[in-house]
């Protein structure tokens, strides 16, 4: 088979691992080397389905004997297979980095053969990218549930970030669609990484050149809607692998099905929004301090498909508001419906030297659509009054309207945007960020 | 009667004359880089003021001490942004800067302390894009070359950022609608003029060419498809740059 095909094969094979993400990493450039990490990370490129292409993902073989029902590589489904060789992946990664297309490789792959065969060919690959290619770009490299501590350890010498896919959120969902791994395998390497990586962290204090340990830190992603779990428990899922386990990053993909098995629910189409809902709830949880119980309890445990998940809240806690934007400190604004990092931040440059009225937010690009309802400005509501809470869930219930005879198609309905205009949810679901 | 003041279009030059409008105190009507302000006034004098790198000196050290490196930097990304009017704004920048400092950047309120920052912050935006969409292309010789199309003189900016990361590598960036390169082979990249070059690709580039497409094609999820967001994200007139092309084409 031609590298074109396998190419094919096993890129598309990777297409629904979600994180691209370059980032989290500093490496400067070094003599000898090709290569350096940035640590804002760089999109190279966006494909078709408006995702940003960072990497070179691909797996290295999709060759599976596991039978995970959810997964289109499945041991018991026939389909054309292939498998990389450490040196046709290190040759396209290095073709591919010279030419400016990619910040690096994400490998990951199917478990051929056993899980330590296949953790041995990740590997070798990055191995000889990092030993004899010289290469100083960024290395993702899946962790494949069930390898042995000591692969695990050495694969995370050579690359920036590991990651291990949990997939289904619960154990039940787990035995029941994906009964070859057990939670164990899964949770055993990230729990190992996880401390090789806060020895490391330690280790470095007292010897900075101590080589590093998977510097961007690791990352997980969860599938939504295969299994019944509800959004809560999603979200405490992940609340408690950012505690625990110190994760970077965890994912959320949307459920497309590849399959016709009978444990699997029937969608028209994947629940984009519910996706998007989630990342938003994530960022609120990682950068601005919510916790999971504050969006969501037994009583409701479903984000609202309608409200973001901040604006949501508020309406929930009339009593933190209004909030007064010239006195109130950053982490207040931040609980602000419609201000986010950036805006909280002008915010507190601007007033330092004028105090600020509504027309000044306007003009220091504040949008003021849905945060207007929730602040003053030197004691003074927006337009003078105070509206109704219906009145405020009318008007910033994001959603304004769905295109009727399309049901299903989360991405056509449309939402407002941050900056005041219509704009399609479809710009906001796939961004994988959920900022808000 | 007013004065327009003409400086020879660079970022030195510029500073000369914002240098000679904020010591005599009086603001000009305009400052126009030679040949845009042909046509003249009737009710303006032009006059010309030479680009003298030590007055450029002089000026860039006054801005470091007495308002900010910061404020510095956002001038010559402001300059290198192109936007038309862009020179006033930034000597209306200055202005209030030696009067108030590094606190400048908090004036927000004021259009011309947003302006800058706007068009200080677009150069930014793109010389980010152009470390992401510039494609090297390998020619017969062991040269690699990407053409650029940027809104904003970057080049300059990119430049170091390639030079850094493509150790060991030959390569030309050749900004295309200025018709002028980057040239680099080890070491740090120099800048030539360059209006046209005819580039013959080597064997090997198309296939790597080829498997390039080949991935971008593989990884978009079609039940995903969202062009309008491919759009948004990778603005339609940079794909000529680009050696994948999105679906539609
Ligand atoms: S282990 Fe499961 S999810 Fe992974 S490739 Fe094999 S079948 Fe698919």
């Amino acid at each position: 088979m031609d590298l074109e095909e396998k190419l094919r094969i096993l890129g598309g094979a990777a297409r629904y691992d979600v994180s691209c993400s370059s980032s989290g990493v500093r490496r400067p450039a070094r003599a000898g080397k090709l290569g350096d990490c940035a640590r804002y990370g760089v999109c190279h490129s966006w494909s078709d389905d408006g995702r940003c292409i960072s990497l070179l993902k691909v797996l290295f073989s999709n060759h599976c004997v596991y039978d995970c029902a959810y997964c289109a590589n499945r041991a018991s489904v026939s389909r054309p297979r292939a498998s990389f060789t450490p040196r046709e992946l290190a040759d396209l990664t290095m073709d591919f980095y010279r030419r400016n297309y990619i910040e690096g490789l994400f490998l990951s792959s199917a478990v051929w053969v056993s899980p330590d065969y296949t953790m041995e060919r990740l590997l070798l690959t990055a191995r000889l990218l990092r030993q004899e290619e010289g290469f100083n770009g960024y290395i993702h490299l899946k962790a494949i549930p069930g390898a042995s501590p000591e692969l695990i350890r050495q694969a995370g010498i050579y690359a920036d970030r590991m990651s291990v896919n949990i997939e289904l959120p619960s154990e039940g969902s787990l035995r029941l669609l994906a009964p070859d791994k057990r939670k164990e395998d899964i949770l055993g390497p990230m729990g190992e990484v996880a401390e090789h990586i806060s020895a490391n962290r330690e280790e470095r204090k007292r010897f900075r050149r101590a080589p590093a340990f998977v510097p961007a830190g690791q990352s997980t992603q969860l599938i939504v809607g295969a299994t019944p779990e509800s959004d809560l428990r999603i979200v405490e899922l992940a609340e408690g692998l950012y505690r625990r386990y110190g994760l970077k990053r965890v994912y959320y993909s949307a459920f497309v099905p590849v399959s016709d098995d009978p444990r699997l629910p029937r969608l028209e189409s994947p629940p984009l929004l519910r996706e998007h809902r989630l990342y938003q709830a994530d960022w609120l949880i990682r950068h601005y301090h919510f916790t999971s119980g504050e969006l969501l309890d037994e009583e409701r445990p479903q984000l609202d498909e309608q409200l973001d998940p901040k604006s949501g809240w508020a309406l929930r806690h009339p009593e933190f508001f209004p909030v007064e934007v010239n006195r109130a400190d950053y982490e207040e604004l931040l609980r602000v419906p419609g201000l986010g990092v950036r805006s909280a931040r002008r915010i507190i440059q601007a007033r330092r030297v004028h105090s600020l009225d509504f027309e000044d937010l306007g003009k220091i690009g504040v949008a003021l659509k849905r945060a207007r309802y929730f602040i003053t400005c030197r004691g003074r509501y927006y337009s003078g009054a105070r509206v109704s809470e219906e009145e405020i869930r009318r008007n910033i219930g994001t959603l304004c309207g769905t295109s009727r005879g399309r049901a299903g198609k989360a991405n056509q309905l449309r939402l407002f945007g941050d900056d005041g205009g219509l704009r399609g949810v479809e710009d906001a679901i796939t961004s994988a960020s959920g900022e808000i | 009667m007013g004065v327009i003041l003409v400086y020879d279009g660079g970022f030195e030059g510029l500073l000369c004359a914002l240098s000679r409008s904020l010591e005599e105190g009086e603001a000009p009507d305009d400052i126009l880089p030679v040949g845009a302000g042909a046509q003249g006034s009737l009710f303006a004098d032009q006059v010309v003021v030479e680009a003298d790198p030590e007055c450029a000196m002089r000026m860039c050290s006054r801005v470091c001490e007495c308002v900010s490196r910061r404020a510095l930097r956002k001038c010559l990304y402001a300059f290198l942004s192109e936007e038309e009017g862009r020179e006033v704004r930034i000597l209306e920048y200055l202005r209030l800067g030696f009067q108030v400092g590094a606190e400048v950047d908090s004036h927000l309120h004021r259009d011309f302390v947003r302006a800058v920052r706007d068009m200080a912050r677009r150069t930014a935006h793109e010389a980010h894009r152009m470390r992401g969409f510039l494609r090297f292309r390998l020619l017969d010789g062991g040269m690699y070359y990407a053409p650029m199309e940027a809104r904003c003189d970057v080049l300059r900016l990119v430049a170091p950022h390639f030079a850094r990361r493509l150790e060991g590598q030959d390569w030309i960036i050749h900004d295309l609608v200025r018709g002028w390169a980057a040239l680099c082979r080890g070491g740090e990249p120099s800048f030539v003029e360059m209006p046209e070059l005819a580039v013959d690709l080597c064997e090997r580039e198309r296939r790597v060419q080829g498997l390039w497409r080949d991935y971008f094609r593989a990884i978009a999820v079609a039940e995903r498809r969202n062009p309008r967001l491919q759009k948004n994200l990778m603005p339609e007139r940079y794909w000529r740059m680009l050696v994948e092309i999105p679906r539609e084409h």
